[in-house]
């Protein structure tokens, strides 16, 4: 107000409202502070960091996407495997090196085959003796046995993806943890024992 | 908001008389606040209907005309077009008109502008119950109506902006600054909900954001303003003193509309976590201005309460409306939040606000307004049948507000424990509260019709009396 009218004004309904002199007062300001404090704190825990994506208060980034299938996860971790105990031999293309004794994965009908059951076989005790793959003879002992490197999970994630891995031209199903745990307690007597050709071949 | 002019001898000398000022003012304001009264009675009517529904869903089954679905959303936009906001604009004409001291400009137009919102509003509540609701919050008319509506609210607003600009007591009081700031709130905050909702068709999730942001700002910027534009003015007068601390008014007013249009989102679901955190906070903070005005209004009756509330109906009024104002803003601050999702809890807010705080407001003041206009008294004729309206309008307000909040309680526990089964203790069990609250909007009918029997009787003694003359 620039200008404050307080003289008293007349009884009766002629009359309008009138403002005091003086006036103004600090303290909803001060209020206004400490709340706003407080609203900073619950935006802070509960306002997801101001990000869009951000559904859940509490939460500061977006749940892992859970909503995947079981297959495509395996698949995704399998790869992460394969790039770790895998690729010094088979090659991220899944070629082997013909030349250096290490047999292809795409297209062997050792991995592709209908039943993982031979696969996991290999990957839990590995293989050693002449191998024919893709009609070329391989015969290297150097294939490591993972009984007792990779968990059920990721010996089903890497079976996983070098069955069903389609940038190699593979496209055979999924294994999943229970099928080799079952194998791995079935083929517990064999110690570090490796497979062999012949040994492998009565496995459907 | 103030002009430095100070207000010359010059233009007091070309002030219209306060007799030739009310007498611009009677026929709009008389006809926007017999139709927003007539409207609360219909509003009340139809939503006590809708309200029986919650409990007996037999009742008037079979007609597709008045399921519950159709007979809420009419009800809720019956009484926030129809009644508060008509009734607010019967308000602002006479509060622009008695404190700038100026006649009203193109009171036939006014007049005229008013009948075709009233149009649009039957239009919109018919649109409503043949099934065309839009779905949003607040916004159900569908578009047929909604235009009518923005295009009479323009020239409404218009006119009353026009006769602002005319005033001759230069200096805005207070009461103006919130008519002001909620005529020219309206129309940004409708025409950006309607265009974005039904021009634009923003997608899904938008669609609740901007309907709950609409719905928020119409409830806590707009009619807000409005009953506290009617305090401002009325607390002062009838307690006979200047407005004590008028900067906290200043302060208030400014921190209102700073804070206030970002609440209401708080209960969203499926929405990026920070909206309803910070609608949460919006909620709480806003309490400050409300305090910062209630406490400027109590420093002015300080003292002489107990008195006008003995002497004057629309003191009594504007008493219990500044107390829900300050009870409703407290209760969303502290309970608002997801505890009370999904429940009627929300609900209740939308009422206790457009009718207690709002409505409570504009009755009071319309007690005053009415006899000025035509019997010239300070007061309806009858004293009885006013007593009659305040008491009937206090106890629907409380039993709906009460009712309401009750049972959005309930059903948040219910929703909290797994162990409750939703059926029975979340819909059939809250079936008392739900009662109350038809009771609550029969009293409001009531109120609305005791005031409209009031209004013509003042109608009736003023033409009995000067048939032939000016008043």
């Amino acid at each position: 107000m620039s200008q404050n009218k307080s003289k008293p004004a007349p009884p009766g309904a002629e009359s309008e409202p009138t403002v005091a002199a003086g006036g103004g007062s600090a303290w909803p300001f001060v209020l206004l502070g400490v709340v706003l404090f407080g609203c900073f704190l619950h935006v802070e825990n509960t306002g997801g960091a101001f990000r869009a994506d951000v559904y859940q208060a509490g939460m500061k980034t977006p749940p892992p996407q859970t909503d995947e299938p079981e297959d495509v996860k395996l698949f995704k971790r399998g790869a992460s495997v394969y790039a770790g105990g895998c690729v010094g031999c088979h090659q991220p293309t899944g070629l082997g090196s013909p030349a250096l004794n290490f047999p292809p994965l795409a297209g062997s009908d050792w991995v592709t085959r209908e039943k993982p059951d031979r696969l996991i076989r290999i990957l839990l005790n590995a293989v050693e003796g002449p191998i024919k793959v893709k009609d070329v003879v391989y015969d290297n002992p150097a294939m490591l046995a993972f009984r007792d490197v990779f968990n059920d999970y990721d010996i089903a994630a890497v079976a996983t993806f070098i069955r069903g891995n389609k940038e190699w031209g593979n496209g055979a199903g999924f294994v999943t943890p229970a099928q080799v745990k079952a194998i791995r307690d079935g083929t517990a007597a064999m110690g570090s024992q490796k497979w062999r050709v012949e040994t492998l071949e009565p496995i459907p | 908001m103030t002009t430095a002019q100070p207000s010359s001898q010059t233009a007091c000398a070309a002030a219209p008389s306060v007799a030739e000022v009310e007498a611009s003012c009677r026929l709009p304001v008389l006809f926007l606040a017999f139709s927003g009264a007539a409207w609360l009675c219909a509003g009340a009517v139809l939503a006590l209907l809708a309200s029986i529904q919650l409990y007996q869903p037999t009742f008037m089954e079979g007609c597709p005309w008045v399921t519950y679905g159709r007979l809420r959303p009419a009800a809720v936009n019956a009484l926030a077009y129809g009644f508060a906001l008509q009734t607010s604009f019967a308000l602002a004409l006479w509060l622009i008109a008695r404190l700038g001291r100026v006649e009203l400009a193109a009171p036939l137009g006014l007049t005229i502008a008013a009948k075709f919102w009233n149009i649009a509003v039957t239009v919109g509540v018919f649109g409503i119950l043949a099934g065309d609701a839009t779905g949003f919050d607040l916004l159900e008319f569908p578009l047929y109506a909604a235009l009518p509506i923005f295009a009479s609210y323009a020239c409404l607003a218009a006119w009353a902006l026009v006769t602002l600009h005319q005033r001759t007591e230069r200096e805005l009081y207070v009461s103006l600054w919130f008519v002001v700031a909620a005529l020219l709130w309206f129309p940004w905050i409708l025409s950006t909900a309607q265009g974005l909702l039904l021009g634009w068709q923003v997608p899904g999730v938008v669609q609740a954001i901007v309907a709950g942001w609409f719905g928020n700002n119409l409830l806590q910027i707009v009619l807000t303003s409005f009953a506290l534009a009617v305090l401002f003015y009325f607390v002062p007068k009838t307690v006979n003193r200047p407005l004590a601390n008028p900067g906290l008014a200043r302060a208030g007013f400014w921190l209102l509309l700073l804070l206030g249009g970002w609440g209401g989102l708080a209960q969203l679901a499926a929405v990026p976590a920070w909206i309803p955190a910070v609608s949460g906070a919006a909620n709480v903070l806003v309490i400050v201005p409300v305090l910062a005005l209630l406490v400027s209004l109590w420093q002015t009756a300080d003292g002489k309460i107990a008195e006008a509330w003995k002497d004057n109906a629309t003191f009594r009024f504007l008493l219990v409306a500044a107390i829900l104002l300050l009870g409703v803003t407290l209760r969303t601050a502290v309970f608002g939040g997801h505890w009370t999702q999904f429940t009627f809890f929300a609900t209740a807010r939308t009422d206790i606000v457009l009718l207690g705080v709002f409505g409570l407001a504009a009755l009071g003041a319309l007690h005053h307004i009415v006899p000025r206009l035509t019997t010239g008294d300070d007061e309806l004729p009858s004293s009885g049948l006013a007593d009659v309206a305040f008491w009937a309008a206090l106890l629907g307000v409380l039993f709906v507000g009460i009712g309401f909040s009750l049972a959005g309680f309930a059903q948040a526990g219910v929703n909290a424990d797994a162990g409750k089964a939703f059926l029975k203790d979340g819909v059939v069990g809250i079936a008392g509260q739900l009662k109350l609250v038809t009771v609550g909007y029969g009293a409001l009918a009531l109120a609305a019709l005791a005031f409209l029997a009031n209004f013509g009787l003042a109608v009736r003694r003023c033409c009995a009396a000067c048939c032939g003359g000016a008043r």
